[in-house]
């Protein structure tokens, strides 16, 4: 397809899409799970086909459009999985050793700017995105507002997005848009 | 800039805590919401590599330290509940790859406290944060992908047998990963792969 043809600007947007739909399928699918590119490759190929056939007429946008196809398509993929799994169980799917690598790499950019912070960030750090516990949670053992806590937490994060670099956070690059 | 209404909703989702209906609002939602959809993953990158670097992130503890009273109490409820021992002659069946959607774990994924990293000796123990409604946990360290021990208890630590501890080799890097139970059998939370090398 040359880029002169009225489909090469719809098939550029929906390969803009590929960062939005993989990350959603590493959620559904499980982080190290090997298939997660074969499968947002499959969205993408099914919403440009989808497109080409007329399918999308344009009543939802593009967005929600291929959100539908990627949700269908992980729905699929796991019933199929099950299915397959009943007869011949896999182990579970665990990260290669350049991925461990990479990950304890992480961990210790993120130990040495973590401990640069102050210990109120720190804490907020701690008990809402380590701990994982609820915004009103975080807030009844820190003594603040829930507004507070998103404002705190939010600070906290700017700090160590400063501190680490746009390239220590993969998944939003280029997502999407 | 002004803030989008649905930007409150990203640590709820990260959470788990939204009900399947808004969930699925918001992912709609990010897929046509570059700025959401940026601030989600940047936050999911965030609280992975948290979880990788585990509490030595926050405190100054490079490796768990079990209390000696507490090895003997664990060693003694770890026999006591049975626990599976294997060995490379008769190497357990590692955990099947499961995916029916009972086995979908919705929710924060169980946070490892370690051991992680390079120790400078084998690890006393697995120790983890307990996670609420668990009724027991299932532990499996594998080395290559092959379950090398696994073992079950209703703890937040476990205590690794000597005989397991004696096997591992310097230098070789093995992989850990806890599973939670509800008591009628229900997985409710899985943590990430963690690794740890013993030695250089």
């Amino acid at each position: 397809m040359s880029p002169d043809d009225p489909g090469h600007d719809l098939d550029e947007a929906i390969a803009g899409f590929r960062t939005v739909v993989g990350y959603k399928v590493r959620r559904a699918l499980g982080a190290w799970n090997p298939e997660w590119e074969d499968v947002t490759n499959e969205i993408l190929a099914q919403a440009v086909a989808k497109v080409r056939s007329g399918e999308f007429r344009g009543e939802s946008s593009i967005g929600t459009f291929i959100f539908t196809i990627t949700r269908r398509r992980i729905a699929d993929y796991i019933r199929d999985k099950s299915r397959v799994l009943r007869h011949a169980p896999e182990p579970p799917p665990s990260p290669g050793p350049e991925a461990l690598a990479d990950r304890q790499e992480r961990a210790r950019r993120l130990t040495a700017a973590v401990r640069k912070l102050k210990p109120k960030y720190r804490d907020i750090l701690y008990l809402y995105h380590f701990q994982g516990l609820s915004r009103e949670e975080t807030a009844r053992k820190l003594g603040l507002t829930p507004i507070q806590v998103s404002d705190r937490a939010s600070y906290a994060r700017k700090l160590l997005r400063r501190l680490l670099g746009p390239s220590f956070f993969p998944s939003g690059k280029a997502g999407g848009d | 800039m002004a803030k989008c209404v649905f930007e409150d909703r990203i640590g709820a989702y990260l959470k788990g805590e939204l009900p399947p209906e808004e969930e699925a609002r918001f992912e709609e939602h990010y897929f046509n919401c570059p700025a959401c959809f940026r601030e989600t993953a940047e936050r999911s990158d965030l609280e992975e590599a948290l979880r990788s670097a585990g509490e030595a992130a926050f405190r100054a503890r490079p490796q768990v330290r079990l209390r000696p009273g507490w090895v003997y109490a664990a060693a003694a409820a770890v026999a006591a509940a049975a626990v599976i021992l294997s060995l490379p002659s008769s190497p357990p069946k590692p955990s099947p790859f499961q995916f029916p959607a009972d086995e979908i774990v919705r929710g924060p994924e169980l946070a490892v406290v370690g051991p992680a990293g390079t120790l400078a000796a084998p690890p006393e123990g697995l120790e983890w944060r307990p996670v609420a409604g668990a009724a027991v946990y299932r532990l499996a360290l594998t080395f290559e992908g092959e379950a090398i021990w696994t073992a079950e208890t209703a703890d937040q630590t476990i205590a690794l047998p000597a005989e397991v501890r004696s096997r591992l080799v310097e230098g070789r890097t093995y992989v850990w990963r806890v599973r939670a139970y509800a008591a009628e059998g229900r997985r409710i939370g899985v943590s990430e792969p963690t690794a740890f090398r013993v030695g250089r």
